[in-house]
């Protein structure tokens, strides 16, 4: 089999998987759904345009982390040995990740859309928002799915994700905070949106391309 | 200025402390060289 | 003992102590610009040599993972974790004298200055290191998951103090407006200070590194002795 048809093999299994159980699916949306009205209870509708922003990526983040967790952490030993036999590991770690770029995809549409909702509209530049907003899902989903396989070779792995995870993230996270900042004042792309969706396209790519070199070492036992 | 005259006791403090280090640190490089050879006499 | 090889593979190590007597004496003596914040800006020569001590060991950790991934000795994941064990401790001194400087200066030892900010992240992820390595206990499987992760955490490193801080507007460090993180305004005397320190406190660093190199490898030679 080629690698991108040993990928696409991948991931449709965890595609079909989760389409017949939804239990990933309806997680997300409850914890998303659920959070967001603890917030609108405890603000009683008068939150100010730089809470709700820090409010939003941080209630991304942490669904982000529960959700990716189950790529690896979550699924048993035996079924990593499965996949071991089954096909190379370069094609396992572009599965796993472009899977949970699509989940992550999903999962800021639904906060996007919930927050709307909920806790009212500061956006003016929705366009740079949302540009922000796919760039990040996509680096979220890529660092993530790295971290859940390397906490997954360890022997306390849940706490050792969010300990591994979030330095990692803090640098995507702090861009993206400016980023939608900025689309919470104007709806243009200056200078400074450039640079920034720079650093976290740049980013991205890099994990991606470390992560399809490294997999392997860790993937061998 | 009349403070000038009165940082170089600082510095002399600084200097010796300094040298003090890298004396210590030179006679644990000697000590770890004298332990590698003793190694590499008994493997043989 | 005093032939030309050893001679010349150990000359560095006193000289990391010549550069960095010459730091102090010529740092206190020279005169520098008149600034608003005064004679504390001599703290420029050792504050900032702590953060290039930091990068030169993270360097060499991150080329030992690198070396241990492709080859497989177990010599280099220790040297590895050396190179991070020694960053950390200067990295903490950077921390802590930089928080001194601060009070002074900006009358805060903590402000929300995208360098103390990366510095700290920087730490949190060599932190985050130990406590992976911690979590593994089978030495081989600890050693390969340890090189992935450090390879991770400087790049994180890189973009922390290479990237970020040359795009904020609103920090306290000099010399962001040119671009440069670190030398900022300094004039053609304080660079003849400034670099011979910085090399200076590189060279210590690598010296205690490569002393710790050597205790570790001797530990781990007696350890295969008591084996046999």
């Amino acid at each position: 089999m080629t690698l991108a048809s040993e990928i696409k093999a991948l991931f449709t299994k965890d595609l079909k998987l989760e389409l017949r159980q939804k239990y990933a699916i309806n997680s997300i949306i409850l914890y998303v759904v659920s959070t967001v009205f603890v917030a609108y209870l405890a603000y009683q509708g008068d939150i100010e345009a730089r809470s709700w922003n820090v409010l939003f990526w941080i209630i991304l983040l942490f669904a982000a982390v529960n959700a990716a967790t189950k790529s690896f952490v979550q699924e048993r030993p035996a079924r990593h040995l499965y996949y071991f036999w089954l096909s190379s590991p370069q094609a396992i770690i572009m599965a796993k990740m472009f899977y949970n770029m699509l989940l992550m995809l999903l999962l800021a549409g639904i906060t996007y859309v919930v927050f709307l909702l909920f806790l009212g509209n500061f956006i003016v530049g929705h366009l740079l928002f949302l540009t922000a907003l796919i760039f990040g899902a996509l680096g979220f989903a890529s660092t993530l799915t790295m971290v859940s396989a390397i906490a997954s070779r360890s022997d306390n792995n849940f706490s050792l994700m969010a300990i591994l995870s979030f330095p990692l993230m803090l640098p995507f996270l702090l861009s993206l905070i400016k980023l939608s900042n900025l689309a919470l004042s104007q709806s243009h792309f200056n200078l400074l949106a450039w640079q920034l969706l720079s650093i976290v396209v740049g980013l991205n790519l890099i994990v991606i391309i470390l992560s399809f070199i490294l997999f392997p070492y860790l993937w061998k036992e | 200025m009349e403070t000038e005259n009165k940082i170089w006791v600082v510095v002399a403090v600084l200097t010796t402390i300094l040298v003090g280090i890298g004396i210590y640190l030179f006679n644990l490089d000697r000590k770890l060289t004298k332990m590698e050879r003793k190694m590499k006499e008994e493997k043989k | 003992m005093f032939n030309l090889k050893y001679i010349l593979r150990n000359f560095w190590k006193p000289l990391s102590i010549l550069l960095l007597v010459y730091a102090i004496v010529a740092g206190f003596s020279i005169s520098i610009p008149d600034t608003n914040i005064g004679d504390t800006l001599r703290n420029v020569f050792y504050h900032v040599g702590m953060w290039f001590a930091l990068l030169a060991l993270m360097t060499s950790s991150f080329i030992h993972s690198i070396r241990y991934l492709s080859k497989g000795q177990m010599i280099d994941d220790s040297k590895a974790n050396e190179g991070v064990l020694v960053g950390l401790f200067f990295g903490i001194l950077g921390i802590i004298t930089g928080m001194i400087w601060a009070t002074f200066t900006w009358g805060v030892p903590w402000t929300n200055d995208p360098h103390l900010n990366g510095a700290a992240v920087s730490l949190l992820v060599y932190f985050a290191y130990q406590v992976l390595r911690s979590a593994v206990p089978d030495a081989e499987k600890k050693a390969r998951v340890a090189a992935v992760y450090n390879i991770f955490a400087y790049i994180i490193l890189l973009v922390f103090v290479g990237i970020l801080p040359r795009l904020s507007t609103n920090t306290l460090h000099p010399g962001s407006a040119d671009g440069n993180p670190a030398f900022g305004d300094m004039d053609a005397q304080m660079r003849l200070v400034f670099y011979p320190a910085i090399l200076g406190w590189i060279l210590l660093a690598l010296w205690i590194l490569n002393l710790r190199n050597r205790a570790r490898k001797i530990e781990s030679d007696l350890q295969e002795k008591e084996m046999e």
